[in-house]
Formats: structure tokens, sequence, C-alpha cells
């Protein structure tokens, strides 16, 4: 299969007969037209089946438009790597660390690589090569003090986001709650690809809070968290954004049915919402993948994280304190708090890393 | 419209002129008994009214025209048609009230919520359905053309991803069961069958904006939440609903002049407050008058007495979450004799009710 240098989504996506001969079309394309692109080692590929292949194609492509090229992959799975390099330049290790030196930057992304993230990424932190972690950064507060402790003395680049914290919309929101401030109140939908009973679901919708709203929130609560379950909700208290009084903000994440982002405003007298459509693929494109592509370029090229190192605790903290929550049997809400930096969130996909490369 | 046509309606206690606490005072009545050079909007007249404070019934009679104020709440029966209770002060022994219009068989419209506790509101849908009797227990907001909109296309969106929607709140909790309750009759008819687990938190004591979360499931088996925010009264209630294969929004009642506050001089704000009480009154407060008049017509229901069972039952159950500081209530659990306080307790005496 051949591909244009300019990638047109829908034409690759209707052209590709399987996954991994697309990565391999776009790979080809962006290697010919970019050799001298920063250089992106993947770690996590996704099945071909997998909730999570839809993302991760859009991962690929987002790359195949910018400066980036993944140049070589790392999977526990030697098969999905080996797959993904099958027709590509695209080069697969058979160990998570020997990415170094041959890129310029690490993306991971990965559900099932969650527990694993603090030793997937130290390797490449203390060699000095910016790490970008698709999805929440750490299973534990402890960790994620571990990592970014690792970060300072590798002096290399370290962030965990979701893109929802760099669509436009999102900024637009954030500029609307200043507008409409004191905010007494606001609702948020975000649309999830992966199951919502998986415990990594949840943080498309705390990133999007976070960015809109900032990390100030008390209380936790999540709903939904079972393998019926076709959406989540979590619910924070927050301070601080309608003076000393503590107001409610909501979040859901749906795997259908939500627009990419819909978010509803309340101040004193006034609503006002926004969103942004997820059922045009070009649209969905240019507004959802790409700005959080140009952020993690940015990144590896300047060597400095989008966000610091506090909000960068703060939002993995409320993403902690919103899956303890659901633990809590008689459903009510968690202080912030009260999460010890021990706890830590229960590993679903134990053996991912196996334990003699750890 | 022909008076003798007109359908006789009885009013079970006015309470005050205030619209807000009294919705047959200020908004149903007009509509009903509707002042000189106004259209008539209704085939239903106000004749015969009672209030447990005679001179509050007589002020009332008054203004709207009506030539009977009862002595006892009883002795409207046989007299009219169908029989309105409302207001907030009576609300906790509304199945009291109604109790000898229900066993006449005359068709009853209680204004939310109906009953301070499961074994109430099943006492009475019983006695209901012994007697063949038509009752409607409801409010504005769930008769509202947004909701039978939003209920026309629930089905056309799949099975249910997500809700939320939000009504006016209150300044004191202590009438939770007369306002916070809006919002959750507002989209009942959107949930039917389907609530199975609730939780209210309160944020803020000292400005009450209680948000209740219910945990629901499609009929297919799926499950996701239903979230119901209480927010000041920037309009009477929205409501988002996601489905798998779409979604679909309304707004109830949104007045020009609310969305408009900040740029609305005083004077526009005077006019457009008339303007916009009359709009109210039309849009808002007809739909639930004129379904009522088609109960009586029919002596059908709109909602079956089961359904009238679970919209207060999951009602209670927010209720008992938000006194329980937000612990989640399963509605099969939920203590059939737990009661919602009482917001006006004392307002009728121990034995007022007794049968002689």
């Amino acid at each position: 299969m051949t591909l244009p240098d300019s990638v047109s989504r829908r034409r690759a996506l209707a052209g590709a007969a399987t996954l991994s001969s697309w990565l391999a079309a776009v790979a080809n394309a962006q290697t010919k037209s970019r050799p001298a692109g920063l250089r992106i080692g993947l770690i996590g590929c996704p099945a071909k089946d997998s909730p999570r292949a839809g993302l991760l194609r859009n991962a690929a492509h987002f790359l195949s438009q910018t400066q980036m090229a993944v140049t070589a992959v790392w999977d526990s799975d030697p098969s999905r790597a080996a797959a993904v390099a099958a027709h590509s330049p695209i080069t697969p290790v058979d160990r998570f660390d020997k990415l170094i030196g041959r890129v310029d930057g690490v993306l991971i992304s990965d559900p099932r690589a969650l527990a694993w993230h603090p030793q997937l990424a130290a390797p490449y932190l203390k060699a000095g090569i910016p790490v970008w972690i698709d999805g929440p950064l750490a299973p534990s507060m402890a960790s994620a003090h571990a990592m970014l402790d690792a970060s300072a003395r590798g002096k290399a680049a370290l962030m965990a986001g979701t893109i929802e914290e760099f669509f436009p919309t999102t900024r637009i929101l954030r500029g609307k709650a200043n507008d409409l401030a004191p905010i007494t109140a606001a609702m948020v939908a975000v649309s999830t690809l992966g199951r919502p009973h998986d415990r990594w679901a949840g943080v498309e919708s705390v990133n999007a809070l976070c960015a809109i709203f900032g990390t100030s929130a008390v209380k936790a609560n999540r709903i939904g968290a079972s393998a019926k379950d076709s959406a989540y909700a979590i619910t924070f208290e927050y301070r601080g954004l309608n003076g000393e009084r503590p107001i409610h903000i909501v979040a859901q994440g749906m795997r259908r049915g939500a627009d990419r982002l819909w978010a509803r405003l309340y101040g004193t007298d006034m609503t006002d919402q926004n969103h942004i459509l997820s059922d045009d693929a070009e649209v969905d494109w240019l507004n959802s993948f790409l700005p959080a592509a140009l952020a993690m370029q940015q990144m590896f090229q300047t060597g400095k994280a989008p966000e610091d190192s506090a909000t960068l605790l703060a939002k993995t903290k409320l993403y902690l304190a919103s899956c303890r929550s659901s633990l809590i049997p008689d459903g009510k809400e968690f202080p912030v708090a009260d999460l010890s930096d021990a706890w830590t969130l229960e590993n679903a996909h134990a053996g991912y890393l196996p334990e003699k490369l750890v | 419209m022909d008076g003798a046509k007109l359908k006789r309606i009885g009013v079970l206690g006015t309470e005050d002129d205030n619209p807000y606490t009294s919705h047959i005072y200020a908004q149903w009545a007009p509509l009903m008994n509707p002042p000189k050079d106004t259209v008539r909007r209704t085939g239903m007249l106000i004749t015969h009214v009672w209030d447990k404070d005679r001179a509050v019934a007589e002020k009332f009679a008054r203004l709207y025209g009506i030539p009977n104020v009862v002595e006892r709440f009883d002795q409207m029966v046989g007299e009219v048609d169908g029989v309105i209770q409302s207001g907030y002060k009576a609300s906790f022994w509304a199945s009291e009230l109604v109790r000898p219009y229900v066993e006449a068989k005359m068709p009853v419209y209680i204004d939310r919520p109906g009953a301070y506790s499961l074994a109430r509101i099943r006492s009475l849908t019983d006695l209901a359905a012994k007697h063949d009797c038509p009752l409607m227990v409801s409010n504005n907001h769930e008769n509202s053309g947004t909701v039978d909109l939003l209920k026309a296309r629930v089905d056309a969106l799949g099975p249910l991803t997500g809700m939320f929607a939000d009504s006016l709140t209150d300044r004191e909790m202590r009438f939770f069961s007369m306002h916070c309750i809006h919002g959750w009759f507002m989209i009942y008819p959107l949930l039917v069958g389907k609530v199975r687990r609730v939780r209210t938190f309160m944020a803020d004591d000292s400005y009450p904006s209680p948000l209740s979360l219910m945990e629901c499931e499609n009929s297919d088996g799926s499950r996701f939440a239903a979230v119901l925010m209480r927010h000041r009264n920037v309009h009477r209630g929205y409501v988002k609903l996601f489905g798998r294969d779409a979604s679909y929004e309304g707004t109830v009642y949104p007045p020009a002049h609310y969305q408009l506050k900040r740029t609305l001089s005083k004077q526009e704000l005077v006019r457009d407050a008339k303007e916009s009480w009359q709009y109210l009154l039309t849009n808002f407060s007809l739909p639930a008058m004129s379904k009522f008049e088609l109960a009586i017509e029919t002596r059908r229901m709109p909602q079956t007495y089961a359904q009238i069972v679970e919209k207060v039952q999951v009602f209670l159950a927010m209720h008992k979450s938000l006194l329980d500081g937000g612990a989640a209530v399963d509605l099969d659990r939920l203590d059939p004799q737990w009661t919602s306080p009482n917001p006006y307790p004392g307002y009728f005496p121990d034995g007022y009710f007794a049968r002689g």
C-alpha cells in the first residue's frame, strides 16, 4: 500500500487492511518525507481488535503530520511490536529499555502498562530522554513523586496527559469559566474509547476538569466501575471557584453517544456551554489529536514539559482519589487529602511486564 | 366555552399567595378562572375551595370568583369533577386530604411530592387502584412540552449512556421535598424503571445546591449514570440525554429576561418580567393542568400507580442520602417506613384526620 506524503486519515483508514499494515504505511510515508524529524519511541502497541486501537491509530496518524516520526517500538507482546514494524523502517526492540540511542523522545501509551509506568520511564529519564505518558502518570502518589524526582535528576522532561487537556474547546471553556466567575457548578461529558470499568478510563475526565477548572478539588466520588457500566461519573467538590463556597463539578465518560467533549458551566446569573463534535473525522482530528501532538512535539524539541511538577502531581492525586472513592462501600465522597502516598491502584494487567525485565 | 360544560374543580388548600410555594394560587387558578378579558385556556373551572384557614380560602375565592368556600376538607365530595391538592404546608398530609375523594372515585391531582414515605404512597395508590380512581402526583416540569419532546426522542437515542439535568434549588433544605424534587419529577419520564441506586451530595450548607447521582440500568442490562444538579433559578430545568446512537437536549421554560439579565435596563426588566409571567402560565403551568383535565375526561392516568410509587421512592432515596451525608441508597432496600422530614410539623394537629 502506498500513501501520499500528506496522509488523509479517512483515506488511510479506508485503505488499510490491518492496523499493522496501516501503521507501516504511515511510517514509510513519514520516513520518506521527513527523514530529519524527531525520532519517537513508542511503548505499547495495540492489538488489532483492541478498544484502544482506534485511539492509537490516531496517535500514529497525528505523529505522521508533525515533525515527529515513530522509529522504534516495544511491546510486552513481541508479536504486536513485530506486526507494527513488519512493513516499515520502524525497529522493534526486545526490551523496554532498548530505545535509548534510537530515539529523541518516548511515548508510553498503553492502558495495560499503568502499573509499570515508573519502571518503563525510569531508564529514559535517567538518560535525559523526555517521556510523554498517555494517561495517568503513576499508580500511586509515591511512585509519582519518584518519577518526578527521576525527571529532575536526569534533567528529562516528563509529562502525563490526555488529549482532552489540549482541545481548543478546553481552552475556550477555561476562558468561559473566567468570564462567568464565580463558577457555581459545572457538568462535563467526554467520550472514552477505553472500557468504563477500566480504572484507566476516568483519567480523560479528570484531566479535562483540571484543565478547565484547575486542581483545587477536595473531595472525589466515582460511580460506574463495573463491567456492566457503559459510562462512569466522577464528581469533585471544588474549593476556590466560588469564593470560599464549595461547589460540585461532575464529569461523565461514555464510550458512545457523547461528543468528544461537552461542558455546561454555571455562573451566578448565567449558564454557558460548549462542545466539540466527534462525528466528523477531520474535525475530530484537527481539534482532538493534533493539538496534543503539537504539545508533545514542543516538549520533545524544547525539553520543557507543558505542565509543572506541582500540577502533574495534583491531577495525578485527583485521578487516584477518584479511583479510591469507587471502593468506598457506602458511596460517600472521599476526601482527597486522605489519599495516602502508599495507596496503589489495583493492577488489572498483572504480567504485562515480565518480572525478569523489571 | 359554555360555562355549563366546564369541569368543576375543587381546591384542597391554597395556603398563601406566593406563586412559588402555592402553585394553585398564582399559576393554576388563573388558567381555570381567568380574569376578565383574558383568554380561557382550559375546560376547567374552580367552583369550590377549602383551606385550613378559612380566611385564606375566602380571599382566594374573592380573587378568582369562586362561589363556594367549604368548611371541611371532605365537603366537596360529589360537588366537583376533580380535586387539586397543592401547597407547602399541607403536603405532608396530602394522602389524608385526598382520601375521601379517592374513595369516591373522583380524579385527584396532588402537587409534589405526593407522600413522605414509601408506605404512605403505596397505601394511597393501593386505595386509588381499589376504587379505580385516576390519580396524578406531578408538577409542572414533567408535563412540559420540552419533556414530552425528550420523551418522544429517548427511544431513538438507543440505550442511554448518560444524562445531565438541572433544576432550581431552594434556599432552605427543609424544603427539599417541595423544591428540589422538581428536577427529579422533570426527568422521571425519561428514566422510568431505570434507577437502581441514588446518592445526594451537598457541598455548601449556606447556599444549598444538592447534587443527586443516580445509577441506572437500561432494559438491555447496560448501566449509566444520571446526574441531577440543583442550581439557582437561571431557568426551570435543563436536560441533556446521551444515548448510544445520539444525544439530545432541552430546556424547560427559559424566559428571556433571565438569559439577558445582565444587558437589560431596570424598566425593561419589569416589562419583561410581566411578559415572562404570561409565558410561564401558558408554557409552563398549563400543560400539567391540561393533562389533569384529560385525566378527568378520560379517567386515564398519564402515569401508572406503580410509576407514581417509583417516582416517590426515588425522591425519598435522594432525601435519605442527603440526610445520611451522601451515603448511597439502594432503591430496593429503602425502608418503607422511612419518612422524609415534615417541613411543617404540627400544621395539622394530631387527630385532625381521625374518622368519627
